[in-house]
């Protein structure tokens, strides 16, 4: 509690920093263009004086810290006609184009000028002359416009943390400015846009910017990360987003796929807005009732276990509910998986072994409070952004990082150590870490000993990965290795975390186990700042697990072989369940050639562009004797399909979602449906009821509480909490619980954390002469997945239109190939064509290629082999040649 | 005989070769640096008198060393006029342009030399061969107006005395020059 006194009236104020806040939460206004919330103080623009009793001049406020018994006078004469000079002065090189500018008010520069009453300008107008650049299709910098408050140079160092630009020069030829003056596209800026939300003038403007009549807030549409954005709408058009502040994950942060690219696609002409049936070759359109009529037809003759229901990361957890009881109890079968498979299916198997959960043990917000963060197999600045400016930032603060990666990313700039192991050799340096960690005694004992069982075995296998045998194996020189684990072990609270590059292997269980070895053996569990934390790559791709999408378990992994659970569901779902754990996707695409699998109704995915080795893909759902597919667009997929049902996109829906941290977070719909499609949950509960399994909700919040009646994880989360505006981390067991951001604080949910032995093991297909290269796939930071959303944001298409393979200057050299050429990359399963691109990222003998483009699918050269119990494919790993094309010399 | 011009630092080639330099020197010279945001104004005082100039290589590598984003390397340098981001010429020439050198006619002695040269204040000619600079006191002002080429201190300049050291100079070098090609045939 403050008590001052602003222009003469008792104030009180509570958790204020500076006297602009005091005034501020009085309700005084006060002028200023350079200070924001998010970023640190900074005393550009001198337009916040105010005066101060007993000090001397006119400070300004967003500088001063305000103290008890303070006496501010916010205006008078002096301070006005300083403020006058000031903005004078401002406006002397600004243009006078404000009609047409793309600030029009919304300017900074406008409300001063008006808050002040300016009816003319003292000065010639001086222009300076600075050519805009147009070169990012997001937005746009017209220099000329810029007032120098810095706050673009800051947002861009404390919010994002890469730096990009910064002030150039001094005194009126001060420029902002990315390195070497390049056009803001060929810098390392990310289109974040954290700019372009706090410029207060026409100097950054979004290229297309429409003032919205209302303003609603929902979850990202992409990764897991789960910012929510704040979607300007305009009649029935979302015409802007900009970061919700108020969202515990994000903080108001976004990056460019969530700011420019989240909203185009809900819009598309190529939405679907009528069901589809199949007539020969082609669609014909169809009515709701036929269409439903005609899925019930075709599925009635195919129940049990020749059917499979592929649900999806992108729908609600009620949708997904829904689609997994629908499966089990309508269609009698356990035959239902999503494409958490094809990403986490290792993280969920291998820390449920290892720890009793398979989710992230720390809320994503704790690496800002871990001593040392190891990252492996995450390019968490372009797959999860806003996690990557935290980890920017906790690293601006002084944390260091680890990181281990086949790929030079661009966190390698900032990393402490980074070691770059060849693609499927996790396992040997984590062993490697671990038998320095215990030659050396870096081991915590006490831990060990009361928190986890198999330790032993542990020691006994790591004792063959000396760092030297680790070099061997992984290419990483040994000294690396030995200073990475005296790093990690000798930090008071280490982080690890990790993604698809550790997942995506045949040794993907493995992985994921040996790295809660390597944490359980520090005594890196359960407390802040710690942990083992799977980044998860979809919005609800946590939910969809949660919900029970998977074939083993039913919601809140309760095992569906374990016959207590099946009675406590079936009493309440009144029918029986099947006893037998079902087919995983990457068992049931196989499984259609064969005819195991006869018919298969896919909700949201994209299997043809997701799935390794997509030729086989495609063969498969031809092979099917009846497809659903319940989708926004028609999709490579879909196009497959004998009824196509039209859904509603994620700003038409409301529902909840749960992000890579467990936290349940509950959103409106931000407009109404566009015509013709229906929400996911009633064509499931309409289809279910034709069918003989009638079902009847009335609303998601319906399907949530049975859910939760059944899942004692979500038993607490209530729909009234989440209204009330929160967000709650699960477990949650009953509705006092405050939720549980941190797992495994006093015991392990398994009870002891398991230690679990593991051997290297060399990936399913290794370079050999043939096909001299090592394949490694990925995504990039202007693109999502199958592309289904971004391919339609003229913002993202423009910064990445094309499919390229990154490749080390060495070996294009020898093959006689440069940078902007078109190449033909080859495997035992497909080809195709990719620009080179020459960046530095990988190492000789690697290849990288991003899969989200349908033209040149990477999945066509994947290889299906899989991890034997995650069932997860080996994405990052294939045996590859490169050909050149003769005739391309242009880009 | 190598000619830095601004051509050629900035040439593909050249490039990759500077690139080589600059990791070389820091590999060595950053020991003697602390990896803290104060070593960026001496490294690059360390760079400019290695290199004579900072190329962009050398301000992307103290920005790799540092783990601070070169951006605001390039901020930091752009702030202090010491700093010159141009390969320098063969022969430097500084005019001193203080109130007693003012007084006694630099003015003339400047334009005279921007004229002969072809460059303006600060810049390079396009031969490599000099670069003019004007500063604001050297210090001597007993010997008003004053040059300097090369470190050594031209006193009393008049248009024409300058003018007469540049051909002098100029003269030598393409000597030097024909020289060395009757050398290589």
């Amino acid at each position: 509690m403050i008590h001052l006194t602003i222009d003469r009236r008792p104030v009180t104020v509570e958790n204020v920093k500076t006297v602009l806040d005091a005034c501020r939460e009085a309700g005084v206004y006060i002028p200023t263009l350079c200070a924001d919330p998010d970023l640190a103080p900074f005393g550009a623009c001198r337009l916040c004086i105010v005066k101060i009793e007993g000090l001397r001049g006119l400070p300004t406020a967003c500088t001063t810290s305000v103290a008890d018994g303070m006496k501010v006078i916010t205006e008078d004469e002096d301070i006005r006609d300083v403020r006058t000079m000031t903005m004078q002065l401002l406006l002397s090189d600004h243009p006078q184009d404000c009609l047409t500018c793309g600030k029009n008010g919304l300017c900074g520069l406008q409300e001063v000028a008006e808050y002040l009453g300016l009816r003319n300008r003292t000065f010639r107008l001086l222009e300076r002359k600075a050519e805009p650049d147009n070169s990012n299709p997001c937005f746009e910098i017209n220099y000329a416009k810029c007032i120098f408050c810095g706050k673009c140079v800051r947002a861009c160092a404390e919010i994002n943390g890469s730096g990009a630009i910064d002030f150039l020069g001094r005194g009126f030829r001060t420029e902002i400015m990315p390195f070497a003056r390049l056009p803001i596209r060929e810098s390392i800026c990310e289109s974040c846009g954290e700019c372009v939300e706090r410029c207060p003038t026409g100097a950054l403007v979004p290229r297309r910017f429409l003032s919205p009549d209302r303003e609603a807030s929902t979850v990202c549409p992409y990764c897991g990360v789960g910012c929510r954005i704040l979607y300007g709408v305009r009649g029935s058009t979302i015409v802007s987003a900009r970061g919700d502040r108020s969202a515990p994950a994000s903080r108001g942060r976004l990056c460019v796929k969530g700011r420019y690219g989240s909203f185009d696609f809900v819009g598309n002409k190529e939405r679907l807005c009528t069901p589809l049936i199949r007539e020969g070759d082609t669609f014909r359109e169809a009515d709701w009732d036929e269409a439903l009529a005609a899925v019930a037809a075709g599925l009635s003759r195919l129940r049990g276990d020749v059917f499979g229901g592929l649900a999806s990361a992108k729908v609600t957890n009620e949708d997904n509910y829904i689609f997994q009881k629908f499966v089990r109890a309508a269609m009698g079968t356990n035959n239902v998986d999503h494409c958490a498979r094809l990403c986490h299916a290792s993280t969920v198997a291998g820390l449920a072994l290892s720890f009793g959960s398979g989710a992230m043990t720390n809320p994503s917000t704790d690496v800002l409070s871990a001593d040392v963060i190891l990252i492996t197999g995450s390019n968490t600045t372009e797959n999860h952004p806003v996690i990557g400016y935290m980890i920017r930032e906790a690293i601006s603060r002084g944390s260091k990082l680890i990181l281990f990666d086949p790929r030079q990313i661009p966190l390698a700039r900032i990393s402490a150590i980074w070691c770059r192991q060849r693609p499927g050799t996790d396992v040997a340096w984590i062993n490697g870490l671990m038998h320095v960690i215990l030659r050396e005694g870096l081991h915590k004992k006490s831990f060990i000993d009361e928190r986890t069982e198999g330790f032993e075995d542990v020691a006994r296998i790591v004792e063959a990965y000396s760092p030297e045998r680790a070099e061997e194996i992984t290419g990483i020189p040994a000294a690396d290795i030995v200073d990475a684990a005296r790093m990690y072990a000798g930090a008071e609270n280490a982080s690890i975390i990790y993604s698809m590059g550790i997942t995506q292997h045949t040794t993907g269980v493995d992985n994921v186990r040996s790295l809660a070895n390597l944490a359980m053996m520090t005594g890196n569990i359960g407390r802040p700042g710690t942990g083992v934390n799977p980044l998860r790559g979809q919005n609800n791709v946590q939910g969809a697990c949660d919900m029970g999408s998977l074939p083993n378990v039913i919601s809140g992994y309760q095992q569906v072989s374990d016959e207590k659970v099946r009675e406590k569901f079936e009493k309440v779902w009144g029918v029986t369940i099947p006893a037998k754990p079902g087919m995983t996707v990457t068992e049931m695409i196989p499984a259609a050639l064969t005819g195991k699998i006869k018919a298969l109704y896919i909700m949201g995915e994209n299997p043809m562009l997701s799935d390794p080795d997509v030729h086989h893909v495609e063969k498969a759902l031809r092979a099917l004797d009846f497809l659903v597919v319940q989708d926004i667009f028609l999709t490579e997929t879909a196009r497959l399909a004998d009824v196509v049902l039209p859904a509603t996109s994620f700003a038409e829906r409301d529902g909840t979602y749960t992000n890579t941290e467990r936290r349940v977070q509950l959103t409106k719909p931000v407009l109404p449906p566009v015509m013709g499609v229906r929400q996911d949950w009633e064509i499931i509960q309409d289809i279910s009821t034709l069918l003989g399994y009638p079902m009847r909700y009335n609303s998601r919040r319906d399907i949530w509480d049975e859910m939760r009646s059944l899942a004692p994880s979500f038993a607490g989360i209530s729909w009234e909490r989440l209204e009330a505006g929160g967000s709650i981390c699960w477990p949650c067991p009953d509705e006092s619980h405050p939720g549980t951001p941190i797992l495994h604080r006093e015991r392990f949910t398994r009870g002891k954390g398991h230690f679990a032995p593991i051997d290297y093991r060399q990936a399913d297909e290794m370079p050999d002469t043939d096909y001299p290269f090592i394949l490694t796939t990925g995504r990039i930071l202007e693109q999502f997945h199958t592309g289904t959303m971004t391919r339609k944001s003229e913002a993202l298409e423009g910064l990445e239109p094309e499919c390229f393979v990154e490749m080390s200057a060495a070996d294009a050299e020898q093959l006689g190939v440069m940078k902007g050429n078109h190449v033909q990359v080859i495997t035992r399963r497909g080809a195709v064509r990719a620009l080179v691109r020459l960046n530095d990222r990988t190492g000789a003998g690697t290849l990288f290629i991003p899969f989200h483009y349908v033209e040149a699918a990477a999945n066509e050269l994947t290889n299906a082999a899989y991890d034997p119990i995650a069932k997860i494919p080996e994405f990052k790993v294939c045996a590859a040649r490169v050909e050149k094309i003769e005739s391309s010399t242009s880009p | 005989m190598t000619k830095h011009t601004k051509k050629s630092s900035r040439s593909s080639s050249g490039k990759s070769s500077i690139a080589q330099r600059v990791e070389q020197w820091l590999r060595i010279a950053g020991n003697s640096f602390s990896k803290a945001r104060e070593s960026i104004i001496p490294l690059l005082q360390a760079a400019q008198s290695e290199f004579g100039f900072l190329p962009n290589e050398v301000m992307e590598a103290i920005a790799r060393f540092l783990r601070v984003p070169p951006a605001q390397i390039q901020g930091v340098a752009s702030f202090y006029s010491q700093f010159r981001y141009e390969a320098p010429g063969k022969h430097r020439v500084t005019v001193c342009r203080g109130t007693a050198c003012h007084v006694r006619g630099s003015g003339r002695v400047v334009d005279e030399l921007t004229m002969w040269l072809g460059i303006k204040p600060q810049e390079t000619s396009t031969d490599g061969l000099f670069t003019l600079e004007t500063v604001a006191c050297v210090g001597s002002c007993a010997l008003a107006p004053l040059m300097v080429v090369d470190g050594k201190v031209h006193g009393r300049q008049t248009p024409a005395t300058a003018r007469k050291t540049m051909e002098k100079i100029s003269m030598a070098e393409s000597e030097a020059n024909h020289g060395d090609k009757e050398d290589a045939v």
